[in-house]
Protein backbone atom coordinates (compact mmCIF):
# COMPACT_ATOMS: atom_id res chain seq x y z
CA UNK A 1 0.00 0.00 0.00
CA UNK A 2 1.55 3.22 -1.19
CA UNK A 3 0.62 6.73 -0.20
CA UNK A 4 1.94 10.06 -1.39
CA UNK A 5 1.60 13.17 0.75
CA UNK A 6 1.59 16.47 -1.11
CA UNK A 7 2.40 19.04 1.53
CA UNK A 8 1.17 22.43 0.36
CA UNK A 9 1.79 24.28 3.61
CA UNK A 10 4.44 26.86 4.40
CA UNK A 11 7.45 25.82 6.42
CA UNK A 12 6.78 28.39 9.14
CA UNK A 13 3.54 26.71 10.15
CA UNK A 14 3.81 24.77 13.44
CA UNK A 15 0.28 23.49 13.13
CA UNK A 16 1.03 21.74 9.86
CA UNK A 17 4.19 20.11 11.24
CA UNK A 18 2.13 18.66 14.05
CA UNK A 19 -0.55 17.32 11.70
CA UNK A 20 2.08 15.99 9.34
CA UNK A 21 3.70 14.00 12.15
CA UNK A 22 0.36 12.65 13.32
CA UNK A 23 -0.44 11.50 9.80
CA UNK A 24 2.89 9.73 9.43
CA UNK A 25 2.34 7.96 12.72
CA UNK A 26 -1.05 6.58 11.62
CA UNK A 27 0.22 5.61 8.18
CA UNK A 28 3.17 3.73 9.72
CA UNK A 29 0.93 1.94 12.20
CA UNK A 30 -1.07 0.58 9.29
CA UNK A 31 2.06 -0.33 7.31
CA UNK A 32 1.70 2.20 4.52
CA UNK A 33 4.74 2.93 2.41
CA UNK A 34 4.86 6.74 2.32
CA UNK A 35 6.46 9.28 0.03
CA UNK A 36 6.06 12.84 1.19
CA UNK A 37 6.81 15.88 -0.87
CA UNK A 38 7.17 19.31 0.67
CA UNK A 39 6.07 21.31 -2.34
CA UNK A 40 7.37 24.65 -1.13
CA UNK A 41 10.95 23.36 -1.38
CA UNK A 42 10.60 22.03 -4.91
CA UNK A 43 11.17 23.62 -8.25
CA UNK A 44 7.72 23.39 -9.78
CA UNK A 45 6.60 25.91 -12.40
CA UNK A 46 3.08 27.09 -13.15
CA UNK A 47 0.91 25.26 -15.68
CA UNK A 48 0.82 27.35 -18.87
CA UNK A 49 -2.52 25.97 -20.04
CA UNK A 50 -1.02 24.57 -23.28
CA UNK A 51 -2.56 21.06 -23.04
CA UNK A 52 0.79 19.63 -24.16
CA UNK A 53 0.27 16.89 -21.57
CA UNK A 54 -2.69 15.72 -23.64
CA UNK A 55 -1.71 16.34 -27.26
CA UNK A 56 2.05 16.80 -27.50
CA UNK A 57 3.72 14.41 -25.03
CA UNK A 58 0.59 12.57 -23.84
CA UNK A 59 0.58 11.90 -20.11
CA UNK A 60 3.66 14.07 -19.47
CA UNK A 61 3.90 17.80 -18.98
CA UNK A 62 6.13 19.53 -21.50
CA UNK A 63 7.84 21.50 -18.70
CA UNK A 64 10.62 19.42 -17.22
CA UNK A 65 10.95 20.10 -13.51
CA UNK A 66 10.19 18.40 -10.19
CA UNK A 67 6.52 17.94 -11.08
CA UNK A 68 7.48 14.90 -13.12
CA UNK A 69 8.41 13.11 -9.87
CA UNK A 70 5.14 14.23 -8.33
CA UNK A 71 3.02 12.81 -11.15
CA UNK A 72 5.05 9.60 -11.42
CA UNK A 73 4.56 8.95 -7.72
CA UNK A 74 0.87 9.82 -7.88
CA UNK A 75 0.32 7.29 -10.66
CA UNK A 76 1.98 4.51 -8.63
CA UNK A 77 0.14 5.27 -5.39
CA UNK A 78 -3.02 3.82 -3.89
CA UNK A 79 -3.70 6.96 -1.92
CA UNK A 80 -2.99 10.64 -2.47
CA UNK A 81 -3.03 12.92 0.57
CA UNK A 82 -3.18 16.71 0.28
CA UNK A 83 -2.13 18.86 3.20
CA UNK A 84 -3.02 22.53 2.87
CA UNK A 85 -4.09 25.58 4.79
CA UNK A 86 -7.67 26.37 3.76
CA UNK A 87 -7.41 29.53 1.65
CA UNK A 88 -10.82 31.18 1.18
CA UNK A 89 -12.33 27.68 1.28
CA UNK A 90 -9.89 26.21 -1.25
CA UNK A 91 -6.28 25.04 -1.54
CA UNK A 92 -3.09 27.03 -1.06
CA UNK A 93 -1.34 28.24 -4.19
CA UNK A 94 1.61 26.02 -3.27
CA UNK A 95 -0.51 22.86 -3.45
CA UNK A 96 -2.49 24.08 -6.43
CA UNK A 97 0.62 24.66 -8.50
CA UNK A 98 1.33 20.92 -8.34
CA UNK A 99 -2.31 19.99 -8.99
CA UNK A 100 -2.62 22.14 -12.11
CA UNK A 101 0.32 20.23 -13.58
CA UNK A 102 -1.08 16.71 -13.10
CA UNK A 103 -4.06 16.68 -15.44
CA UNK A 104 -2.10 14.35 -17.73
CA UNK A 105 -3.23 11.62 -15.30
CA UNK A 106 -6.49 11.59 -17.26
CA UNK A 107 -7.13 11.57 -21.01
CA UNK A 108 -8.36 14.62 -22.92
CA UNK A 109 -11.43 12.75 -24.17
CA UNK A 110 -14.78 13.69 -22.71
CA UNK A 111 -17.02 11.09 -21.09
CA UNK A 112 -20.05 11.26 -18.84
CA UNK A 113 -19.98 10.53 -15.11
CA UNK A 114 -23.41 10.54 -13.48
CA UNK A 115 -24.80 12.61 -16.32
CA UNK A 116 -22.06 15.23 -16.16
CA UNK A 117 -19.12 15.64 -18.54
CA UNK A 118 -15.62 14.71 -17.27
CA UNK A 119 -12.45 13.24 -18.76
CA UNK A 120 -11.77 9.55 -19.41
CA UNK A 121 -9.22 7.58 -17.40
CA UNK A 122 -5.66 7.21 -18.63
CA UNK A 123 -4.53 4.59 -16.14
CA UNK A 124 -6.33 1.52 -14.82
CA UNK A 125 -5.03 2.03 -11.30
CA UNK A 126 -7.06 4.44 -9.19
CA UNK A 127 -5.97 6.61 -6.27
CA UNK A 128 -8.13 7.42 -3.29
CA UNK A 129 -7.96 10.99 -2.03
CA UNK A 130 -7.74 12.27 1.53
CA UNK A 131 -7.41 16.00 1.85
CA UNK A 132 -6.45 17.66 5.10
CA UNK A 133 -7.41 21.31 5.41
CA UNK A 134 -5.97 23.44 8.19
CA UNK A 135 -8.16 26.21 9.51
CA UNK A 136 -7.53 28.82 12.21
CA UNK A 137 -11.05 28.72 13.54
CA UNK A 138 -14.39 27.13 12.77
CA UNK A 139 -16.02 28.59 9.64
CA UNK A 140 -18.93 26.62 8.22
CA UNK A 141 -18.83 28.28 4.82
CA UNK A 142 -15.13 27.60 4.26
CA UNK A 143 -15.42 24.06 5.54
CA UNK A 144 -18.34 23.27 3.23
CA UNK A 145 -16.53 24.72 0.22
CA UNK A 146 -13.41 22.72 1.05
CA UNK A 147 -15.41 19.49 1.28
CA UNK A 148 -17.18 20.25 -1.98
CA UNK A 149 -13.86 20.94 -3.72
CA UNK A 150 -12.33 17.65 -2.57
CA UNK A 151 -15.44 15.76 -3.68
CA UNK A 152 -15.34 17.46 -7.10
CA UNK A 153 -11.62 16.64 -7.50
CA UNK A 154 -12.34 13.02 -6.68
CA UNK A 155 -14.88 12.81 -9.51
CA UNK A 156 -12.57 14.50 -12.01
CA UNK A 157 -9.56 12.34 -11.15
CA UNK A 158 -11.45 9.05 -10.69
CA UNK A 159 -10.71 8.58 -6.97
CA UNK A 160 -12.72 5.58 -5.70
CA UNK A 161 -12.80 7.06 -2.19
CA UNK A 162 -12.50 10.61 -0.95
CA UNK A 163 -12.53 12.30 2.42
CA UNK A 164 -11.90 15.89 3.47
CA UNK A 165 -10.70 16.29 7.04
CA UNK A 166 -10.68 19.75 8.58
CA UNK A 167 -8.18 20.36 11.34
CA UNK A 168 -8.87 23.39 13.51
CA UNK A 169 -5.99 25.16 15.20
CA UNK A 170 -5.41 23.90 18.72
CA UNK A 171 -7.82 20.99 18.26
CA UNK A 172 -7.02 17.90 20.27
CA UNK A 173 -4.61 15.55 18.59
CA UNK A 174 -6.42 12.30 19.21
CA UNK A 175 -9.51 13.64 17.43
CA UNK A 176 -7.51 14.23 14.27
CA UNK A 177 -5.67 10.91 14.50
CA UNK A 178 -8.92 9.00 14.93
CA UNK A 179 -10.53 10.65 11.92
CA UNK A 180 -7.47 10.09 9.80
CA UNK A 181 -7.16 6.49 10.92
CA UNK A 182 -10.81 5.86 10.09
CA UNK A 183 -10.33 7.27 6.60
CA UNK A 184 -7.25 5.07 6.06
CA UNK A 185 -9.21 2.00 7.08
CA UNK A 186 -11.88 2.88 4.54
CA UNK A 187 -9.26 3.26 1.84
CA UNK A 188 -7.78 -0.13 2.75
CA UNK A 189 -11.19 -1.76 2.67
CA UNK A 190 -11.55 -1.10 -1.07
CA UNK A 191 -8.00 -2.01 -2.10
CA UNK B 1 -10.72 61.10 -12.16
CA UNK B 2 -13.14 59.57 -9.72
CA UNK B 3 -11.65 56.41 -8.28
CA UNK B 4 -15.03 54.71 -8.39
CA UNK B 5 -15.03 54.96 -12.16
CA UNK B 6 -11.70 53.23 -12.42
CA UNK B 7 -12.05 49.56 -13.39
CA UNK B 8 -9.24 47.03 -13.22
CA UNK B 9 -9.51 43.86 -15.28
CA UNK B 10 -7.29 41.09 -14.00
CA UNK B 11 -6.86 38.29 -16.51
CA UNK B 12 -6.12 35.09 -14.63
CA UNK B 13 -5.36 32.71 -17.47
CA UNK B 14 -1.71 31.75 -18.00
CA UNK B 15 -2.53 31.94 -21.71
CA UNK B 16 -2.76 35.70 -21.30
CA UNK B 17 -3.93 37.61 -24.36
CA UNK B 18 -4.87 34.47 -26.30
CA UNK B 19 -7.21 33.18 -23.61
CA UNK B 20 -10.99 32.95 -23.49
CA UNK B 21 -10.80 34.83 -20.18
CA UNK B 22 -9.14 37.72 -21.99
CA UNK B 23 -11.77 37.80 -24.77
CA UNK B 24 -14.61 37.86 -22.26
CA UNK B 25 -12.90 40.41 -20.01
CA UNK B 26 -11.98 42.66 -22.93
CA UNK B 27 -15.55 42.74 -24.15
CA UNK B 28 -16.88 43.63 -20.71
CA UNK B 29 -14.42 46.46 -20.13
CA UNK B 30 -15.01 47.87 -23.58
CA UNK B 31 -18.72 48.07 -22.69
CA UNK B 32 -17.85 49.75 -19.40
CA UNK B 33 -15.66 52.25 -21.24
CA UNK B 34 -18.52 53.06 -23.58
CA UNK B 35 -20.62 53.72 -20.50
CA UNK B 36 -18.09 56.30 -19.32
CA UNK B 37 -15.81 54.32 -17.01
CA UNK B 38 -12.05 54.06 -17.31
CA UNK B 39 -10.46 50.64 -17.50
CA UNK B 40 -7.02 49.13 -17.30
CA UNK B 41 -5.95 45.52 -17.71
CA UNK B 42 -3.24 43.36 -16.17
CA UNK B 43 -2.29 39.75 -16.73
CA UNK B 44 -1.92 38.02 -13.37
CA UNK B 45 0.64 35.45 -14.49
CA UNK B 46 2.91 38.22 -15.74
CA UNK B 47 2.82 39.95 -12.36
CA UNK B 48 3.01 37.28 -9.69
CA UNK B 49 6.36 35.71 -10.44
CA UNK B 50 8.58 38.65 -9.51
CA UNK B 51 8.54 41.09 -6.62
CA UNK B 52 8.21 44.10 -8.88
CA UNK B 53 5.11 42.65 -10.51
CA UNK B 54 3.63 41.70 -7.17
CA UNK B 55 3.99 45.29 -6.00
CA UNK B 56 2.40 46.52 -9.20
CA UNK B 57 -0.52 44.14 -8.71
CA UNK B 58 -1.15 45.48 -5.20
CA UNK B 59 -0.86 49.09 -6.33
CA UNK B 60 -3.25 48.52 -9.24
CA UNK B 61 -5.78 46.89 -6.93
CA UNK B 62 -5.55 49.81 -4.51
CA UNK B 63 -6.15 52.33 -7.29
CA UNK B 64 -9.25 50.62 -8.61
CA UNK B 65 -12.85 51.33 -7.68
CA UNK B 66 -13.95 48.04 -9.20
CA UNK B 67 -11.98 44.88 -9.85
CA UNK B 68 -13.02 42.32 -12.42
CA UNK B 69 -11.25 38.99 -12.28
CA UNK B 70 -11.54 36.82 -15.41
CA UNK B 71 -10.12 33.31 -15.19
CA UNK B 72 -10.47 29.70 -16.34
CA UNK B 73 -11.47 26.83 -14.08
CA UNK B 74 -8.45 24.65 -13.29
CA UNK B 75 -9.01 21.35 -11.48
CA UNK B 76 -12.37 22.44 -10.08
CA UNK B 77 -11.09 25.72 -8.68
CA UNK B 78 -8.91 28.74 -9.41
CA UNK B 79 -5.60 28.39 -11.27
CA UNK B 80 -2.58 28.37 -8.94
CA UNK B 81 -1.38 31.77 -10.12
CA UNK B 82 -4.75 33.34 -9.39
CA UNK B 83 -4.79 31.85 -5.89
CA UNK B 84 -1.30 33.28 -5.42
CA UNK B 85 -2.54 36.74 -6.44
CA UNK B 86 -5.50 36.49 -4.06
CA UNK B 87 -3.13 35.42 -1.26
CA UNK B 88 -0.98 38.51 -1.93
CA UNK B 89 -3.97 40.82 -1.96
CA UNK B 90 -5.43 39.32 1.22
CA UNK B 91 -2.09 39.56 3.00
CA UNK B 92 -1.61 43.15 1.94
CA UNK B 93 -5.08 44.27 2.92
CA UNK B 94 -4.89 42.61 6.32
CA UNK B 95 -2.45 45.28 7.39
CA UNK B 96 -4.62 48.15 6.16
CA UNK B 97 -6.94 49.78 8.67
CA UNK B 98 -9.24 51.89 6.53
CA UNK B 99 -10.30 49.69 3.72
CA UNK B 100 -12.44 51.43 1.15
CA UNK B 101 -15.28 49.46 -0.35
CA UNK B 102 -14.19 48.35 -3.78
CA UNK B 103 -16.45 46.36 -6.08
CA UNK B 104 -15.41 42.86 -7.05
CA UNK B 105 -16.93 40.72 -9.81
CA UNK B 106 -15.68 37.66 -11.65
CA UNK B 107 -15.93 36.10 -15.09
CA UNK B 108 -15.19 32.40 -15.03
CA UNK B 109 -15.12 29.92 -17.88
CA UNK B 110 -14.53 26.20 -17.92
CA UNK B 111 -13.84 23.52 -20.51
CA UNK B 112 -16.68 21.21 -19.61
CA UNK B 113 -20.05 22.16 -21.05
CA UNK B 114 -21.94 22.53 -17.78
CA UNK B 115 -21.61 25.80 -15.87
CA UNK B 116 -22.11 24.06 -12.51
CA UNK B 117 -18.45 22.94 -12.54
CA UNK B 118 -17.63 26.56 -11.74
CA UNK B 119 -19.68 26.75 -8.55
CA UNK B 120 -16.89 25.86 -6.12
CA UNK B 121 -14.57 28.45 -7.63
CA UNK B 122 -17.29 31.08 -7.42
CA UNK B 123 -17.85 30.24 -3.75
CA UNK B 124 -14.11 30.62 -3.11
CA UNK B 125 -14.09 34.05 -4.77
CA UNK B 126 -17.04 35.15 -2.64
CA UNK B 127 -15.21 34.19 0.55
CA UNK B 128 -12.12 36.00 -0.68
CA UNK B 129 -14.18 39.10 -1.42
CA UNK B 130 -15.68 39.07 2.07
CA UNK B 131 -12.35 38.44 3.72
CA UNK B 132 -10.51 41.31 2.08
CA UNK B 133 -13.41 43.74 2.45
CA UNK B 134 -14.41 43.98 -1.21
CA UNK B 135 -18.03 44.33 -2.21
CA UNK B 136 -19.17 41.24 -4.07
CA UNK B 137 -20.96 42.26 -7.29
CA UNK B 138 -21.52 38.84 -8.79
CA UNK B 139 -20.19 36.18 -11.11
CA UNK B 140 -20.61 35.47 -14.80
CA UNK B 141 -20.16 31.74 -15.30
CA UNK B 142 -19.63 30.01 -18.64
CA UNK B 143 -19.19 26.42 -19.81
CA UNK B 144 -17.79 25.27 -23.19
CA UNK B 145 -15.01 27.81 -22.88
CA UNK B 146 -13.02 25.86 -25.44
CA UNK B 147 -15.54 26.81 -28.13
CA UNK B 148 -15.22 30.53 -27.41
CA UNK B 149 -11.44 30.57 -27.60
CA UNK B 150 -9.27 33.69 -27.72
CA UNK B 151 -9.84 36.56 -30.13
CA UNK B 152 -12.62 39.06 -30.37
CA UNK B 153 -16.12 38.02 -29.34
CA UNK B 154 -17.76 40.26 -31.91
CA UNK B 155 -16.20 38.22 -34.69
CA UNK B 156 -18.13 35.19 -33.47
CA UNK B 157 -21.34 37.07 -33.03
CA UNK B 158 -23.82 34.35 -34.02
CA UNK B 159 -22.71 31.53 -31.80
CA UNK B 160 -21.93 33.65 -28.75
CA UNK B 161 -24.77 36.13 -29.06
CA UNK B 162 -26.17 35.22 -25.63
CA UNK B 163 -22.72 35.50 -24.07
CA UNK B 164 -22.51 38.99 -25.53
CA UNK B 165 -26.00 39.86 -24.34
CA UNK B 166 -25.07 38.69 -20.84
CA UNK B 167 -21.94 40.85 -20.88
CA UNK B 168 -23.90 43.88 -22.17
CA UNK B 169 -26.42 43.51 -19.35
CA UNK B 170 -23.72 42.97 -16.75
CA UNK B 171 -21.86 46.07 -17.91
CA UNK B 172 -25.00 48.16 -17.60
CA UNK B 173 -25.57 47.03 -14.02
CA UNK B 174 -21.91 47.41 -12.99
CA UNK B 175 -21.67 50.87 -14.54
CA UNK B 176 -24.57 51.95 -12.35
CA UNK B 177 -22.83 50.53 -9.30
CA UNK B 178 -25.29 47.64 -9.09
CA UNK B 179 -24.73 43.89 -8.81
CA UNK B 180 -24.72 41.73 -11.93
CA UNK B 181 -28.35 40.80 -12.53
CA UNK B 182 -29.76 37.27 -12.71
CA UNK B 183 -30.83 38.04 -16.24
CA UNK B 184 -27.24 38.83 -17.24
CA UNK B 185 -25.97 35.64 -15.60
CA UNK B 186 -28.63 33.59 -17.36
CA UNK B 187 -27.84 34.89 -20.84
CA UNK B 188 -24.11 34.57 -20.28
CA UNK B 189 -24.35 30.96 -19.13
CA UNK B 190 -26.78 29.70 -21.78
CA UNK B 191 -25.53 26.69 -23.71
CA UNK B 192 -24.65 27.78 -27.19
CA UNK B 193 -24.18 24.29 -28.67
CA UNK B 194 -25.82 21.01 -27.62
CA UNK B 195 -23.62 19.13 -25.14
CA UNK B 196 -23.33 16.04 -27.34
CA UNK B 197 -22.07 18.15 -30.23
CA UNK B 198 -19.58 20.01 -28.01
CA UNK B 199 -18.07 16.78 -26.65
CA UNK B 200 -17.98 15.17 -30.10
CA UNK B 201 -16.26 18.18 -31.62
CA UNK B 202 -14.00 18.43 -28.59
CA UNK B 203 -12.88 14.83 -28.90
CA UNK B 204 -12.19 15.27 -32.60
CA UNK B 205 -10.32 18.45 -31.76
CA UNK B 206 -7.98 16.63 -29.34
CA UNK B 207 -7.15 14.09 -32.06
CA UNK B 208 -6.49 16.84 -34.55
CA UNK B 209 -4.20 18.71 -32.21
CA UNK B 210 -2.31 15.54 -31.30
CA UNK B 211 -1.85 14.79 -35.00
CA UNK B 212 -0.27 18.21 -35.44
CA UNK B 213 2.40 17.20 -32.93
CA UNK B 214 2.78 13.70 -34.42
CA UNK B 215 1.29 12.31 -31.21
CA UNK B 216 -2.05 10.99 -32.48
CA UNK B 217 -1.09 7.34 -31.87
CA UNK B 218 0.38 8.14 -28.46
CA UNK B 219 -2.60 10.03 -27.10
CA UNK B 220 -3.54 7.17 -24.73
CA UNK B 221 0.04 6.44 -23.66
CA UNK B 222 0.73 5.62 -20.02
CA UNK B 223 4.22 7.06 -19.66
CA UNK B 224 4.79 6.37 -15.99
CA UNK B 225 4.00 2.63 -15.97
C1 LIG C 1 -4.64 22.56 -15.77
C2 LIG C 1 -6.03 22.67 -16.30
C3 LIG C 1 -7.10 22.24 -15.52
C4 LIG C 1 -8.40 22.35 -15.97
N1 LIG C 1 -9.42 21.91 -15.18
C5 LIG C 1 -10.71 22.02 -15.60
C6 LIG C 1 -11.78 21.56 -14.77
O1 LIG C 1 -11.58 21.07 -13.65
N2 LIG C 1 -13.03 21.68 -15.25
C7 LIG C 1 -13.30 22.21 -16.49
O2 LIG C 1 -14.46 22.29 -16.87
N3 LIG C 1 -12.29 22.68 -17.27
C8 LIG C 1 -11.01 22.59 -16.86
N4 LIG C 1 -9.99 23.05 -17.65
C9 LIG C 1 -10.31 23.64 -18.95
C10 LIG C 1 -10.28 25.16 -18.97
O3 LIG C 1 -11.09 25.70 -17.96
C11 LIG C 1 -10.77 25.63 -20.34
O4 LIG C 1 -9.91 25.15 -21.32
C12 LIG C 1 -10.92 27.13 -20.44
O5 LIG C 1 -11.71 27.44 -21.57
C13 LIG C 1 -9.59 27.85 -20.54
O6 LIG C 1 -9.83 29.24 -20.50
P1 LIG C 1 -8.71 30.34 -20.82
O7 LIG C 1 -8.54 30.34 -22.33
O8 LIG C 1 -9.29 31.60 -20.33
O9 LIG C 1 -7.46 29.94 -20.14
C14 LIG C 1 -8.67 22.93 -17.24
C15 LIG C 1 -7.60 23.36 -18.04
C16 LIG C 1 -6.30 23.24 -17.58
C17 LIG C 1 -5.16 23.70 -18.45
Amino acid sequence: MKAIILDGTKSDNNESTKIFDLMLEELKKLNWEVISIVLEDKNIGYCTGCFGCWVQTPGECVIKDYEEEVVRNMVHSDLIIYLTPIMFGGYSSILKKALDRQIGRVLPYFTKVDGEVHHSKRYEKEQSLISIGLLGKHDTEKEEIFKMLVARNAINMWAPFQRAIISLKGENESGFSNNFNKALMEVEAIL
Amino acid sequence: MNKNDNVLLLVGSPKGSSSTSNSLGDYLISCLEQLGLTATKEYIYKLIKKEEGQKKLLAKVEEAGMIILAFPLYVDCLPAGVIKALEFIADHRKSKRDREKQGFAIIINCGFPETQHNNTAIAICKVFSREVGFEWMGALSLGMGGAVGGGSLEERRGMVRNVIKGLDLAAQALAEGKDITDEATEFFGKKFIPISLYTKMGNMGWNKQAKKYGARKKIKDQPYL
